[in-house]
């Protein structure tokens, strides 16, 4: 679009301005589309309000220290012998962790399995794997989790062996004690197993839309598959593939169940890199630890918890949201 | 067209949903807690006579939900004061159980002994091979193997790790220096090397098992039908105990006070002769003066807690011991002040 | 669409060549592998696969160059990591049913399936009781949340593909962060706005509406997604023909996407079926069967699950993983009706 022109939602606003019904259907879908808003609003201030003490007594070392200790269930400020200790940097860093290592394994795959359905496999091969697909994201996670500890977990730690028996001049795949067990590599596992059917669900819907002129076009030119899907496929269908790997990483960021059956969280140290070290942190994972036992005070404290998961989510999509526009916006310069 | 058609028969649907359900029962009760003692409620509850929905969500927030209003009865493994339900709640002893240790060591033939110091140093990574000394002192003329123990450990925050850190902390001050903690990390005063957390009582029970050189804990009734071998813990008379429903039922029966806010205070240094000190109790917590749920079945309540004290014979076998000898007399006195 | 999609490929007919060329760098790893493992220092299961794993990444370099045709190297570097991407997933997830559905199907009884839970205890042999107040408890709760939350998606995906105003870019950003939303977190806040302050008690409703939150971004963005899809000239050569908006959006957008949009409930229904942390906040659980969401605790699937598990004896289990099984084939009947459903009404226009 030349941006001299009228935009879109310029043109539409000029036919549609006039006429009462669109006045009201308007109105309609900007209720629906501010509903989101709203709810999330209401959810986030409800976090804040039952964080404050919380946040109060800690201020921002509540997102930046090393330690989760109830004690006697009251902080210090109010006399307390046995002082309740709250900070959360190692759960938080562990989060972005855990949800990298899926990301990492996930998309790609889901990408690739979302070209083979739409452009590789024979038509009723590929209904079948949709259809797996589907199926396949609507999996309980508390099974996932209970399939990853009882069933994966055993092999996971073999693979885990496997790259340190191997790789372990890497930094990420180097451990201080050979245990293998719950380490954020193998609740990545989990969770790339758990968010490649919702990518590959979105992605193969978005490719599915391709212009078929433009295919078309690609074939009568002369184009091998494989270019087609490089210069026709993958550009249109961008966006969608992006959308739907942040649709993925929320939910494995945001992942209760599963990740706390694998993972072994160390509430007082970080675990900056070793993949494969038996321990990890997890917000959501924290929260179910701790919920059941919480005192009044602990429990703010857990509210905090998804308050900075909430804002870490929206961090994460930030950036990632920056990065593709940048990327996007850079293809279509080299192009001209 | 078809929308108005699909919006009838959207009507007519609900209200079939609506005539379909009956006004529900005035013994429907909901109660949330304590997850020890999960399966003896569910055991218990097809006998009692009302329709119970026992939801296993740990004791703190059985606690919360009972003071928020939300529930008509609570289960909690400690007395804790409720902040909202101020003098409109009581907590009766309505169940007990030996906390058991639980090992994996294939060459141990014999029933393996510990004593509360033992135990604490293994917990806390100072004894960290089978054939330690101390081990071995206490169990003369079995050789265990020279290799490392790896403690396994309730990751999530529960009654069952907050008593028996306590118990450590009573009877092993000098080797458990921390005072109790519902979470083990927290509770531990260094963490073993190796450690493995397990996410509830089964996880750990099968990961003791399928872990070799492992040594866990876990309340009874969810380590009874493991078939693995639980060691035997000494006494504060010196004699090494077994963890049975009968042994914890000696010691846990030998108090004879049950204060309706605070409990029983609990002595784990008390010499109870073939009793098996680390154990610990579930309370009921029941509504006193009409509780703090609109519409409590206050009677209903009665009935079960009432069923649960004393008729349901439904738990020994599932590893739970019943409340029994003085104690017993004063929860029952308790359970005629619900109202 | 599917039926098109056929055009894109009538020039070229599979030879077995081909076939060949596409299947072998997928046996050549494992080949070398064994040679390797036959031959050299590499010893055992661990050796095998780190060179199976090394041997594969080589292969999916190499092997498009080993071909001649300069022209075909891309199509079939594309080919390798479709096939084992494919291979990847689909054995994972064959794993993942076998083991899940199997223990199942051991334990299945068609009993479980028309009784409730009203005298099951600790451990009950498995002809006794079932779990049809599960199975009704999560039809009605994942029913209502569908209803509350896709006309809420798809207004919310309509604003953000026709209105285009101002508020776009900020309404997308919330949705996303609503997808990070974690599901405890939706079930606490259910449980304190609505159940704490007594607003409601315990029941069916208070589960959906905490579903409804978790479901609304997925259902909201994929909405958003397959509806952009829709060509503008179509929207334009509406609008020209004198179409109001709510006529062009109703007549000829909506229905263009109509298999994006069941994708899109399928999606969130996907996402919420399996829920278990928020029910057990909001729905709490029932042992009987209860129809009503306004009234009365209801059980659900998931529920069922977690509580058998944690109950953790042997008939529990049991009864654990035939829960499983039921809400999966449950799922899978629900796709099967929705892609009909959505293709016969296709195929009438």
């Amino acid at each position: 679009m030349n941006p001299r022109v009228l935009t879109q939602a310029d043109q539409i606003a000029i036919v549609t301005r006039r006429r009462l019904s669109d006045k009201v259907f308007r109105a309609i879908l900007i209720f629906g589309g501010t509903t989101s808003f709203f709810v999330l609003l209401a959810i986030f201030l409800y976090l804040v309000q039952r964080s404050a003490p919380v946040l109060r007594e800690f201020g921002l070392g509540f997102a930046t220290n090393s330690i989760w200790y109830s004690g006697d269930g009251f902080p210090a400020s109010q006399g307390s012998s046995d002082p309740a200790n709250f900070g959360l940097f190692p759960m938080a860093y562990g989060t972005l962790l855990v949800a990298l290592i899926a990301m990492v394994i996930a998309v790609p795959i889901s990408v690739m399995l979302a070209l083979g359905i739409s452009y590789y496999m024979p038509k009723r091969v590929s209904a079948a794997v949709t259809f797996i697909v589907d199926l396949a994201a609507s999996i309980p996670s508390v099974v996932f989790g209970l399939w990853g500890l009882f069933i994966l977990v055993p092999h996971a730690r073999y693979w885990a062996q496997l790259l340190n028996r191997y790789l372990d001049w890497i930094p990420i795949f180097d451990v201080t004690f050979p245990s293998f067990d719950q380490s954020p590599f193998v609740a990545g596992l989990v969770l790339a197993l758990m968010i490649t059917p919702i990518v590959t669900s979105i992605s193969r819907e978005i490719f599915s839309q391709t212009p078929l002129e433009l295919i078309q076009g690609a074939y009568a030119l002369g184009a091998t598959r494989a270019a087609m899907i490089r210069n026709i496929v993958l550009p249109f269908g961008r966006g969608g593939v992006v959308g739907g790997a942040m649709l993925g990483l929320g939910r494995a960021m945001g992942e209760t169940v599963a990740v706390f059956f694998v993972l072994q969280l160390f509430y007082d140290q970080t675990n900056w890199f070793r993949i494969l070290e038996s321990q990890g942190g997890n917000v959501a994972s924290l929260i179910v630890a701790r919920y059941g036992e919480a005192t009044e005070f602990e429990l703010a404290g857990l509210f905090g918890a998804g308050l900075v998961l909430f804002i870490l989510t929206l961090g994460a999509n930030l950036v990632a949201s920056s990065i593709i526009s940048r990327t996007t916006k850079k293809k279509r310069v080299s192009k001209k | 067209m078809r929308l108005r058609h699909s919006l009838i028969t959207i009507a007519a649907a609900m209200g079939l949903i609506f005539s379909s359900t009956t006004a529900a029962s005035a013994a429907d009760l909901t109660g949330s807690g304590s997850s020890f003692a999960f399966k003896y409620i569910t055991a218990c509850k097809a006998s009692s006579g009302h329709n119970v929905t026992y939801s296993s969500t740990g004791s703190g927030t059985g606690r919360n939900n009972f003071n928020d209003g939300v529930t008509d009865f609570g289960a909690s493994d400690a007395a804790s004061a409720l902040s909202k339900a101020t003098g409109k709640y009581l907590y009766i002893p309505v169940v007990g159980g030996p906390i058991s240790v639980l090992y994996n060591v294939p060459e141990a033939k014999t029933q393996l002994k510990l004593d509360a110091p033992t135990l604490a140093k293994i917990l806390r990574g100072s004894i960290d091979r089978w054939n330690d000394g101390a081990i071995g002192a206490l169990n003369p003329g079995v050789t265990l193997p020279k290799k490392p123990i790896i403690v396994v450990y309730r990751s999530a925050s529960s009654g069952t790790t907050e008593n028996m850190t306590d118990y450590l902390n009573k009877v092993a001050p000098k080797e458990w220096p921390k005072v109790k903690n519902g979470t083990f990390t927290s509770a531990t005063p260094s963490m073993p090397r190796g450690a493995k957390g397990a996410a509830n009582s089964q996880v750990l029970v099968s990961t003791v098992r399928s872990t070799k050189y492992s040594i866990g804990y876990a309340d009874l009734s969810d380590a009874i039908s493991s078939k693995m071998p639980f060691a035997s813990m000494k006494n504060e008379n010196g004699e090494f105990i077994s963890p049975t429903p009968e042994a914890a039922a000696k010691f846990l029966g030998d108090f004879d006070k049950a204060d309706p806010l605070t409990g029983v205070a609990i002595d784990f240094t008390k010499k109870v002769a073939g009793g098996y000190n680390m154990s610990l109790f579930t309370y009921a917590i029941a509504p006193k003066a009409g509780g703090v749920k609109p519409g409590t079945n206050a009677p209903a309540v009665k009935e079960l807690v009432d069923h649960l004290l004393t008729k349901c014979k439904d738990g020994t076998a599932l590893g739970y011991s019943p409340i029994s000898g003085s104690l017993l007399t004063a929860a029952k006195a308790l359970v005629d002040q619900i109202g | 669409m599917i039926d098109k999609v056929e055009i894109q490929k009538p020039w070229r007919e599979q030879s077995p060549k081909r076939v060949a060329t596409a299947i072998s760098p997928a046996l050549i790893p494992i080949l070398v592998a064994s040679i390797l493992v036959k031959t050299t220092g590499l010893d055992g299961k661990l050796g095998f696969v780190f060179s199976w794993v090394l041997a594969s990444t080589v292969t999916i370099v190499i092997w498009p160059v080993v071909i001649k045709k300069r022209a075909s190297r891309g199509d079939l570097f594309m080919q390798t990591s479709v096939v084992f991407a494919g291979g990847i997933f689909l054995g994972a997830v064959a794993w993942l049913f076998q083991s899940v559905l199997a223990p199942g199907l051991r334990a299945f009884r068609f009993s479980l399936l028309v009784k409730d839970a009203a005298t099951v205890g600790v451990d009950t042999p498995l002809d006794q009781g079932g779990l049809l107040h599960a199975i009704l408890g999560s039809l009605v709760i994942v029913g209502l949340a569908t209803l509350i939350s896709v006309p809420f998606g798809i207004l919310a995906a309509l604003y953000i593909t026709e209105v285009r105003g101002r508020l776009v870019p900020f309404t997308r950003f919330f949705i996303q962060a609503m997808s990070g939303v974690p599901s405890i977190v939706a079930g606490l806040f259910i449980y304190a706005a609505l159940i704490v302050s007594k607003v409601l008690p315990f029941t069916g409703l208070t589960g959906s509406l905490a579903l409804a939150i978790l479901m609304l971004p997925t259902v909201a963005r994929t909405a958003e997604e397959v509806i952009r899809l829709v060509p503008d000239e179509l929207r334009y050569a509406a609008l020209a023909l004198g179409g109001t908006q709510m006529r062009t959006v109703l007549q000829v957008v909506l229905p263009s996407a109509r298999t994006g949009l069941i994708t899109a409930t399928i999606l969130g229904i996907a996402r919420v079926a399996g829920e278990t942390a928020p029910l057990l906040l909001t729905a709490f659980g029932s042992n009987t069967t209860n129809l009503n969401p306004f009234s009365g605790t209801m059980a659900t699937l998931p529920w069922y699950i977690f509580t058998q598990m944690t109950l953790g004896t042997e008939n529990d289990v049991a009864r654990a993983w035939v829960a499983a099984l039921v809400l999966m084939v449950i799922v899978a009947m629900f796709f099967v009706l929705a892609r009909t459903l959505g293709k016969s009404k296709m195929a009438r226009r």
